[in-house]
């Protein structure tokens, strides 16, 4: 499809560079005022867009080849959009952030948001790399946002030097598959591979490629760089980078490997790794390193949004585990839990937000009392933390089974499977710390509670989703499915 | 759409009183009968507006197009198994509607003056509504299941109603005995259903009707008949009838709303809905049951003191009529009768709560709280203190006693055509039901005047009650006037010759007896046409003789009341009469001492014998066990090899926390390691 027929596909997208545009523009001519409406009609609008369209899994492939529009790319930017907007909401609650800085942020983010976009649509080396750019670059920056604090820049740094490190590992595996074949489009390039002889090449490649993505989804080993970042970012970068760029990283990942490297060249099918390159091994061994080490380390943190790094990483790990079975199942089972982690995860982080606005606390310890201070939102993060546990009767549960039920179906890697149930039990313990430390220690708080109804209803309402998607999954689990 | 509305408002208005008034009553009190009263205005002119478009059989031209309307909806479904929800309304439904709503209303209008001053007055108008919303639910439900549903709301309100006055000893007794005795029939009713449901494979009446002719007819008739099992608990029939009398503990009002115009009649309404469906030989049952009850109840009648008990008894006795018309293939009559019983009925059991009231008001002012105002040898003469209530019973009396230009004429004389055609067709056995039939007309005309006689006429039995009785206040006469004009034949067929009953309402449900999947209901009814006559005169000769015998016996006194019992008991039917037929007794006997005895055993065996002896010394076992494996668990599972992996996972968080060491060097080093170690190592395998 051509460039100028391609438009009607990519309209969300075009609206958000409008938007990050014009918000700048806004802001340039002292109008700074208008810009939170503007961003939140954009997105509305952003959204509405998104709804109107419709393609098969197959998809249309417009700009020439560089993008795809598929129905699999709708549901991860459904994702992305939700847990983005929530995001800029809350972000103007947050006593971390500068207020004089706020437009640079949002216009940051919809950069970010731009790129993710663009990560679930590539299917040219080109567009995969540039919008895993996209999205890093203007993410160095949010990490940074607080230009005073020490703990921001020092992220901010260790990210760029890390990212930049992964993106050139990840450039030379795509240099590799570009001599292979000769073209930059995944399925061409597929076409090429198969008149490969020896699987090193492509073996070799694959997996440095797997480096610029495994960064992207922290991914052990590449995971290093994760709690330093969230630690010193400001909590709701930190909230926004565990789950949209995870999304976008897996659809990415999930297009990429399933394309290129599969028997099949498509979504929709079930299939093996390509001939001789048994990568669906080295996904599975990296999954229950990645797990591990994230519940292992997660255990002895005291700093909460560390602790809840580690917990990103471990929850990236029980992704992977379905996607080393590489069948369509496994797919569904990662998509379904992603949408029952983001609600999970960012009504937790939404009530670190909370807690830290009002006072002032960093510590897991610290956080004790709060169970009496704010009943009610505590018993929400009860029930988050029990659902990012896994444990019934919340959605991490129903999850979590589809997790393993991919796993167990296909019949290999029963060893994977086992890792898998030991780690969710150590995770238990330190998703529980929080809960004993925000009832059962006796300390009274003496400042007193300034709810913000945005945050408050933000909190409730992410959080009911635990118990929602428990009772009425079955709903999401038949709409992604009737997606493939 | 807006029937659907239509429709619906027969449920949301009612329902909607009950929330409000369970709510809200305590704050509205003595508003809270003007807001049911209200409520039941507008259901009345819903159903006057529905009635309004029913369409009367065109007997000239003979069409048959049926006017229904009908809608469903997917209550839920999970694998094979989907239930609906839906209403289907014909002139049937459309009529019954009618009644409910017309007594309902009269019966909320009554209540408002006899329940003034009762400490729950809402709460008494809440159980109204519900109640009018279940039955509501009965008439409108298209199918079985949903039939069902509602079948156990009425019996849950007639529970609450029987129940009202709690705080006596016989109220909740007796909303036990009436609730557990329905139960009985409700589950012979919900096999059959489901009978049905897994050989049709569906709840719809319309679709069973249809889909039933591929059964196995001897299961047919099973399932037909277990089915017909909830009538005879709920339309209190043999042997279940036990209940009904003892529900006369309720509120007078309930009496005539419940037990005797229209819970009672759900059963005859269900087994009409399901009439097409039943086998011959279950309908034969259904009529011997119908029989049997009607003549046995009508004995029963006779030897009672209590007012209420009387009419309770007579609603038995009718109920009994309009089940064995259904039995005899004659369910236009059966319905025919259910109406005008509904109207004489309960007029009667109003009137009866008019002379209650006066006779508690008197007994009240006299400050006696030991006579029995119910009796009716404590009454006599009352017709000169309450002139409306008297005239209103005479009505009502002739109406039910079969008198020509009364309503009960019209319908019972069909019942009784139908029966006499039955034993021409059958002969030999079948002799029993005319006979039945014939006996209880007689019996019930009989007792009902001497219900009159005992009550209004004579001299008054105690001379100081006698002096303050007053006439009822206007809300409990004008239900009262109302119904007893309804009890005259002509406002059912607007015609005065008194030996016709064609007419506007046999118009409206004519067409109904003509359809039945095993029986030529033409053949029926001609046969029916044929021995009308017959049983016109053989009625009006019982009639007739037993309200001359009332006469003699009662009014003039002519005839001594010992003597004639004397008589009767040679053969043992007065102490059969006076003891209901033992039947409560029997039942005692080979049911509740039996049940009680074996309860009674088997607590023992579970208590005395196996908790305390057996259980218990597993209790002492276990204690002893438990102490040295607790010993085992704690000292070495627990504190070695459990602890000891948490401290294992303890002790790698320690080291691998090295890793994370914030120095972005050895990060990059050790990412490049893992890689080429991945691609070495790895492709190798």
């Amino acid at each position: 499809m051509n460039n100028l027929q391609s438009i009607q596909y990519f309209l969300p997208e075009l609206l958000i560079v409008q938007l990050a545009l014009s918000i700048i523009i806004l802001d340039l001519l002292s109008l700074k005022r208008w810009v939170n409406i503007c961003v939140y009609i954009g997105l509305g609008c952003s959204a509405l867009l998104l709804c109107q369209l419709s393609s098969p899994i197959d998809g249309f492939h417009i700009f020439n080849g560089m993008l795809i529009n598929d129905s699999f790319s709708y549901y991860f930017k459904w994702i992305i959009l939700i847990s983005t907007a929530s995001i800029i909401v809350i972000s103007n609650y947050s006593k971390e952030l500068d207020r004089e800085y706020s437009v640079e942020f949002n216009a940051m983010i919809l950069f970010v948001l731009l790129g993710m976009f663009l990560m679930t649509n590539s299917i040219d080396l080109l567009m995969i790399y540039l919008s895993i750019e996209l999205v890093s670059i203007p993410s160095y920056v949010l990490a940074g946002i607080l230009k005073n604090d020490k703990k921001s820049n020092e992220a901010s740094l260790k990210y760029v030097i890390f990212g930049s490190f992964a993106s050139g590992l990840m450039l030379f595996g795509l240099s590799w598959l570009y001599g292979i074949s000769g073209s930059t489009n995944i399925y061409d390039i597929y076409n090429s591979l198969a008149l490969v002889e020896s699987p090193y090449m492509i073996y070799i490649s694959l997996m440095l490629i797997l480096v610029g993505f495994g960064y992207k989804i922290s991914m052990a080993p590449l995971h290093y760089w994760t709690p330093d970042v969230y630690e010193g970012s400001p909590t709701v970068v930190t909230a926004f980078f565990s789950v949209a760029p995870k999304a976008a990283g897996f659809a990415i990942l999930i297009r990429t490997f399933s394309i290129l490297f599969t028997d099949a060249n498509s979504l929709s099918v079930n299939t093996f790794p390509i001939h001789n390159v048994n990568w669906s091994l080295v996904v599975a061994v990296l999954s229950a390193i990645t797990m591990s080490i994230g519940n292992l380390l997660a255990l002895k943190q005291d700093n909460v949004k560390r602790m809840l790094a580690y917990s990103t990483i471990s929850h990236v790990g029980f992704m992977l585990m379905a996607f080393s079975t590489t069948s369509v199942e496994g797919n569904i089972g990662i998509m379904f839990y992603l949408a029952m982690y983001m609600f999970m995860n960012l009504s937790a982080f939404f009530m670190v937000i909370h807690v830290e606005n009002n006072f002032n606390v960093k510590n897991i310890e610290d956080w004790s009392g709060i169970g009496y201070k704010s009943p009610v939102l505590s018993i929400f993060m009860v029930l988050s933390l029990v659902s990012l546990a896994g444990l019934p009767p919340t959605s991490g549960f129903v999850g979590k089974v589809y997790l393993f039920r991919t796993l167990f179906a296909t019949e290999q890697f029963y060893w994977l499977g086992i890792v898998a149930i030991l780690n969710s039990v150590i995770s238990l313990y330190y998703y529980f710390k929080i809960v004993k430390s925000m009832y059962f220690s006796e300390k009274v708080i003496e400042e007193k509670e300034n709810i913000q109804a945005p945050v408050y209803t933000l909190i409730v309402l992410f959080s009911a989703q635990n118990i929602l998607f428990y009772m009425y999954w079955s709903d999401l689990y038949n709409y992604i499915k009737g997606l493939f | 759409m807006n029937e659907t509305l239509q429709i619906a408002a027969f449920l949301l208005l009612p329902i909607l009183s009950f929330i409000v008034l369970i709510f809200f009553g305590k704050k509205l009190n003595g508003h809270s009968s003007t807001l049911g009263l209200s409520l039941m205005g507008l259901m009345l002119l819903n159903a006057l507006i529905l009635i309004v478009n029913a369409e009367p059989y065109n007997l000239t031209a003979k069409t048959y197009e049926k006017w229904s309307i009908y809608n469903s909806f997917e209550w839920f479904s999970t694998g094979n198994l989907s239930v609906y929800l839906g209403y289907y309304v014909d002139n049937i439904t459309a009529i019954m509607l009618l009644v409910v709503a017309l007594i309902g209303f009269l019966v909320h209008l009554y209540s408002t003056e006899y329940m003034k001053g009762d400490p729950r007055y809402s709460r008494y108008f809440a159980f109204l509504g519900i109640f009018i919303f279940s039955m509501n639910g009965i008439v409108l439900a298209d199918s079985l299941i949903m039939m069902y549903i509602f079948w156990e709301l009425v019996g849950l309100s007639s529970f609450l109603l029987i129940g009202f006055w709690f705080e006596k000893d016989r109220p909740p007794m007796a909303a036990n005995k009436a609730f557990l005795t329905n139960r009985v029939g409700d589950i012979g009713m919900f096999i059959g259903i489901m009978i049905l449901y897994f050989h049709v494979g569906s709840f719809n009446i319309k679709e069973i009707v249809g889909g039933v002719s591929e059964m196995d007819p001897g299961l047919l008739t099973l399932a037909g008949l277990l089915v017909f099992m909830g009538a005879i608990g709920k339309s209190a029939q043999f042997p279940l009838h036990i209940w009904l009398p003892d529900a006369m503990e309720g509120p007078t009002p309930v009496s005539a709303l419940i037990h005797a115009a229209t819970m009672v009649a759900a059963g005859v309404y269900m087994t009409f809905r399901i009439f097409p469906f039943l086998t011959p030989d279950a309908l034969a049952v259904v009529a011997v049951i119908g029989a049997i009850t009607a003549l046995m109840a009508a004995i029963t009648a006779i030897t009672r003191n209590d007012i209420k008990a009387v009419l309770a008894y007579s609603t038995i006795s009718q109920l009994g009529y309009m089940i064995m018309a259904l039995g005899v293939g004659a369910p236009v009559y059966a319905f025919f009768h259910l109406v005008t019983h509904a109207m004489f009925k309960a007029c009667l059991f109003l009137c009866s709560g008019s002379v209650i009231h006066a006779m508690h008001h008197s007994l009240h002012h006299l400050d006696d709280h030991h006579t029995d105002p119910q009796d009716m040898s404590n009454m006599g003469g009352l017709k000169d203190k309450m002139p409306i209530t008297h005239a209103a019973m005479l009505i009502s009396t002739l109406a039910i006693a079969g008198v020509p230009f009364f309503s009960g004429f019209l319908s019972k004389d069909g019942i009784l055509a139908a029966v006499l055609s039955y034993y021409y067709k059958y002969d030999g056995w079948t002799i029993i039901l005319p006979i039945a039939g014939f006996g209880a007309a007689m019996i019930t005309a009989f007792y009902m005047f001497r219900l009159i006689f005992k009550t209004f006429y004579g001299i008054p039995k105690k001379k100081d009650i006698y002096k303050h009785i007053h006439e009822s206040p206007l809300a409990m006469t004008i239900p009262l006037m109302l119904l007893s004009v309804l009890s005259f034949a002509f406002a059912f067929t607007a015609n005065l010759n008194p030996l016709k009953s064609w007419g506007w309402f046999k118009a409206l449900i004519y067409k109904y007896g003509k359809n039945h999947n095993f029986l030529n209901m033409k053949y029926v009814n001609s046969g029916i046409e044929s021995a009308h006559y017959d049983a016109m005169y053989l009625s009006l000769f019982v009639a007739s003789i037993g309200i001359a015998l009332s006469v003699l016996i009662y009014y003039l006194k002519k005839v001594d009341v010992d003597k004639i019992a004397n008589l009767f008991n040679l053969v043992g039917l007065y102490s059969l009469s006076k003891n209901k037929f033992y039947i409560d007794k029997i039942y005692n006997m080979i049911f509740y001492k039996p049940f009680l005895f074996q309860t009674r055993t088997a607590s023992f065996i579970d208590w005395d014998i196996y908790d305390q002896k057996i259980v218990d010394a597993w209790g002492w076992i276990t204690l002893k066990i438990s102490k040295y494996t607790g010993i085992s668990d704690y000292s070495i599972l627990d504190q070695k090899i459990i602890d000891g992996t948490s401290h294992l996972t303890q002790y790698v968080s320690t080291k691998l926390r090295k890793t994370q060491s914030g120095v972005i060097q050895n990060y990059l080093l050790g990412v490049l390691a893992i890689l080429v170690v991945f691609i070495i190592v790895i492709n190798q395998i």
